[in-house]
């Protein structure tokens, strides 16, 4: 049986070409069409350079990107240009402090773009990605990401402990 | 809005409301007087990706102004743009990182501004507000604080309450529900502080029967009768101490136990209370479980805390100055080396509970892993099997459950360790008044120590292990107590948007003439879901209602119940304002026969009867029959006593529509809402529902909106409505005459969607 492919290979990727215009807008070029695109990484997490969906105003994808290596240097530069802002999420470097505060758990911790303070219900545990990873999603639905807490000061260690499980305990 | 901003700081870490300074600045440099709405951008992007922001953006009259801080406080403009209508105002929203940007005719970015997630509905309502014209002229917009608070809170609000009380403020919350039942607790506290006293009885007898009786008797200083007798009045005090002292004890848990259970009780009956004088719109924003576990296990959790909780910490400090005192009465050093130690227990056991609890975490992290593969897998047994995925769940199963037990595991290991070394740490203790007691036992000068005050030394030390225990455990019973009593004082503490007018005026009975006058609402204060509305409706006229999904049909007939109150403009009931009504004896003249409608548990005689008290048997058969569901409900074994619900009888939605409609039949409204009421009904079920709607609506005032349009073939009128607004109103000959109007329209989309359905 013949291997199922998922996405099929555009005959026309090579007319593909992506802009990132002075206004902070990425738009999208292909024979004869030009769109403002917002991309959006649909394996956000686990596969950051493949899979990323173009998708016009009314949020209808209009290209996947399937590799960003098939894109010209140029495209793919502001590809990601344009992932920094639809894709961005907050990196905690720190963690200050875990508190409990009636129903709801009080995060103080140390982001790329400083502290932030955020809250998620008490029972709306960290969902772990990769080997060391830990992602926080708050009651606003903002990201936390959590790269590898192994990497992170002993305090910030100590702190995540009950949210995090070492590979072998997974 | 103290509050709000108080819990804006407290959970957000960002600033409550707009600073003062910004304001300020806006006014002295450019001249704005009122500011309309505003948002907190708190991120900034450059090529070098996002960073941190500390800007607002401000909603001035008829421009838009971008105002950074700085650390010293002081505002700077970053940028500033007049609202013009022909510019486009876009929210990009990503991941967690939104873009409010305006945008020129030729879709150039002439102002920008970045925002986390957090801000994305404070952005929403700054660009609603900003593309509508006129905005300082609409009386029913709220202010730009409670806009921009809202936007931050109302989610919060609406899952976890607004949490900026203090855990004591709580805890001196709760206890003044005890103050109805001060002539108990009186009792309650004289017991526990008996039972203690009378406690401390026993060792004290010991030692003064070894030195008073039988070292003086062994040394032939008392004779055997003497001896003999004190020996028996010793014996008689021990046993009325015990009898003594178990009655306080009956008497501590007995009041004790009775007052928590009525506080538990007052506190159900007050939330239920004022559950039920809430308005629509609380409900809307309350999940109904979790109200119910407010007023069922909430005040349940309570009980423990107020009976035992509050007595059983007083009891054991009692009990802790009491020893310590007896014991520095007995023999001052010894009893100084006992209770000096005491804090440092204390701290022990609390640090302890500290550090149980983060494991406790993730246990129970564990425990809902586990507890979500059971609720996938078992639902979803047919597509596991059907994948040939057992081996696979089995194992994920059996990994998270050994996971799970290690960490159990854990918590045992620590509290197995703790408690044994506690012990030996107190054991040490008295080994040390052994240690330092004996030289002193066995000497006989001004530092001799008998033998009885030694003895009662040592039973008053094993009395010090209960109370260190009881304290040590309080930050634990205090912090579930002030969670469930925090989460039934939020219910409490809610306020009715809908306020009722004392005195209001009884129209009894109704006419049934309704005028909407120029009528405008908003759920949230920014975005108009009905506007300008005005019809007018005389008194036995059928209204039929349809438009699009969303276009406010539904609101504009909750609006007529006064679930609501109307934003602007007014509705008019036989000629009195509706908000000058006595609700109660208004709504108790309206029907309402809903799309699904909502029965009770009880017999279908409750429910047909629930909206007239005292119906008779004559009157429930003949609404019944009115509402063509005597037919079925006469072939079930226990006719009208049938029970509905879960236990009971099921009933279709065809059958529950129908005895919805008896109920309203026999409330015999003046006025008669029709939501929906075929729509989720086979076409014969639905011919015996209309039958029974056409009977009901005879000599009222009937409003039906109604999406299959043919069911509205008996309206006097039909009123369309389109994006809140009434776009046409008329009969249906009339409406079919204006060829490019919505009706028609809608007519042809059924037409289309009916021969479709034919032809397939």
């Amino acid at each position: 049986m013949e291997k199922l492919r998922l996405v099929e290979k555009d005959p026309l990727l090579k007319s593909v070409k992506i802009l990132w215009d002075i206004n902070g807008d990425l738009f999208f070029y292909k024979t004869n069409v030009k769109k403002r695109v917002r991309p959006m990484r649909l394996f956000p997490h686990l596969s950051t350079q493949s899979f990323i969906s173009l998708r016009d105003e009314e949020g209808k994808e209009i290209h996947l990107v399937e590799k960003l290596a098939d894109l010209d240097p140029a495209s793919a530069k502001a590809l990601l240009a344009g992932l920094s802002i639809y894709d961005f999420v907050f990196e905690v470097k720190e963690v200050y402090s875990i508190e409990e505060s009636f129903e709801l758990r009080v995060y103080n911790v140390e982001t790329q773009v400083g502290k932030r303070r955020f809250v998620t219900g008490i029972e709306d545990y960290p969902s772990s990605y990769n080997d060391n990873g830990l992602i926080l999603i708050d009651e606003c639905k903002d990201t936390y990401a959590i790269p590898d807490v192994m990497a992170l000061p002993q305090k910030s260690q100590t702190l995540l402990w009950p949210y995090f499980d070492s590979p072998e305990m997974k | 809005m103290n509050t709000q901003s108080a819990f804006i700081k407290k959970y957000f870490g960002q600033e409550g409301k707009l600073g003062a300074e910004v304001a300020s600045f806006l006014f002295r440099e450019h001249g704005v007087s009122k500011v309309l709405a505003y948002a907190y951008s708190d991120l900034k992007w450059s090529p070098d990706g996002p960073t941190s922001g500390l800007s607002w953006v401000v909603l001035g009259e008829g421009e838009l102004f971008n105002v950074e801080v700085d650390f010293t406080g002081r505002a700077r403009l970053v940028q500033s743009v007049k609202v013009d209508p022909k510019f486009k105002i876009v929210l990009d929203n990503g991941r967690s990182l939104g873009r409010f940007s305006v945008r020129d005719e030729l879709g150039d970015v002439v102002f920008n501004a970045y925002f986390s997630n957090r801000q994305r509905e404070g952005f929403s309502n700054l660009k609603s507000l900003a593309e509508r014209p006129n905005i300082e002229g609409l009386s029913w917009a709220k202010d730009a604080d409670s806009v921009y608070a809202d936007s931050l809170c109302e989610k919060l609000y609406e899952q976890y309450g607004s949490k900026t009380d203090t855990q004591s403020s709580v805890v001196f919350r709760l206890l003044g529900y005890l103050k109805p039942y001060k002539k108990e607790m009186a009792w309650g506290a004289v017991g526990a502080v008996f039972m203690t006293v009378f406690q401390l009885v026993p060792p004290y007898l010991t030692g003064y029967l070894i030195d008073d009786v039988i070292k003086p008797f062994q040394g032939g200083v008392l004779t055997f009768e003497k001896a003999r007798s004190l020996g028996v009045i010793l014996l008689v005090g021990l046993i009325l101490t015990f009898a003594i002292r178990e009655f306080f004890v009956w008497m501590r848990l007995r009041f004790m136990s009775i007052i928590g259970e009525w506080v538990a009780r007052d506190l159900r009956t007050q939330t239920y209370d004022h559950l039920q004088e809430m308005d629509l719109d609380y409900f809307g924003s309350n999940p109904t479980g979790s109200l119910i576990s407010r007023v069922s296990s909430d005040s349940d959790r309570l009980w423990d805390f107020v009976a035992f909780g509050v007595v059983e910490v007083g009891v054991s400090l009692i009990q802790l100055l009491g020893i310590s005192a007896v014991l520095i009465h007995l023999d001052f050093k010894l009893g100084l080396l006992i209770s000096l130690p005491v804090p440092l227990f204390l701290y022990a056991i609390y640090s302890h509970g500290e550090k149980l609890k983060v494991i406790f975490t993730k246990c129970f992290r564990k425990w809902s892993s586990m507890t979500a593969v059971l609720s996938d897998t078992i639902p979803g047994i047919r597509v596991v099997k059907a994948f040939s995925k057992e081996d696979e769940e089995k194992e994920r199963f059996l990994k998270i459950n050994e996971n799970m037990a290690t960490y159990f595991n854990q918590v045992h290991e620590t509290w197995t360790k703790f408690w044994p070394l506690l012990m030996f740490s107190f054991h040490f203790l008295v080994f040390l008044v052994w240690a330092f007691a004996m030289p002193r036992l066995l000497s006989s000068g001004d530092a001799a120590l008998t033998a009885g005050v030694f003895v009662s030394f040592v039973l008053y030390m094993t009395m010090f292990q209960a109370p260190i225990e009881v304290i040590g455990q309080i930050a634990r019973m205090v912090n579930r107590a002030t969670s469930s009593a925090h989460r039934i004082f939020e219910v409490l503490d809610a306020t009715a948007k809908l306020k009722e007018q004392k005195g209001g005026v009884a129209l009894n009975p109704l006419v049934g003439r309704v005028d909407f006058e120029d009528v405008g609402f908003s759920y949230n204060g920014v975005s108009q879901v009905l506007k300008n509305i005005s019809f007018s409706v005389r008194p036995g006229e059928m209204i039929g209602i349809v438009g699009y999904s969303g276009a406010g049909k539904s609101t504009l007939m909750q609006l007529l119940c006064r679930f609501w109150e109307v934003t602007s403009g007014e509705i008019l009931i036989d000629g009195y304002p509706l908000k000058e009504l006595d609700i109660k004896s208004y709504r108790r003249q309206v029907g309402m026969v809903l799309q699904d409608p909502y029965l009770f548990h009880g017999t279908m005689m409750s429910n047909i009867s629930y909206g007239k008290e005292g119906a008779t048997f004559e009157e429930i058969v003949a609404a019944s029959k009115a509402a063509n569901c005597h037919e079925f409900i006469s072939k079930l074994p226990q006719g009208y006593e049938t029970m509905i619900g879960e236990r009971g009888q099921t009933l279709s939605g065809g059958e529950r529509q129908r005895v919805s409609i008896a109920r309203a039949v026999l409330m015999d409204p003046k006025v008669l809402i029709l939501d929906e009421a075929t729509s989720s009904v086979d076409t014969k079920t639905e011919k015996k529902i209309q039958e029974a709607l056409d009977r009901l609506s005879r000599g009222r005032t009937v409003f039906a909106i109604a999406h299959r349009l043919s069911t509205l073939k008996n309206a006097d009128r039909i009123l369309v409505m389109d994006d809140g607004k009434l776009v046409e109103n008329g009969t249906h000959l009339e409406l079919l005459e204006n060829k490019k109007g919505l009706y028609t329209k809608l007519i042809e989309m059924q037409s289309h969607r009916v021969s479709e359905t034919i032809i397939q």
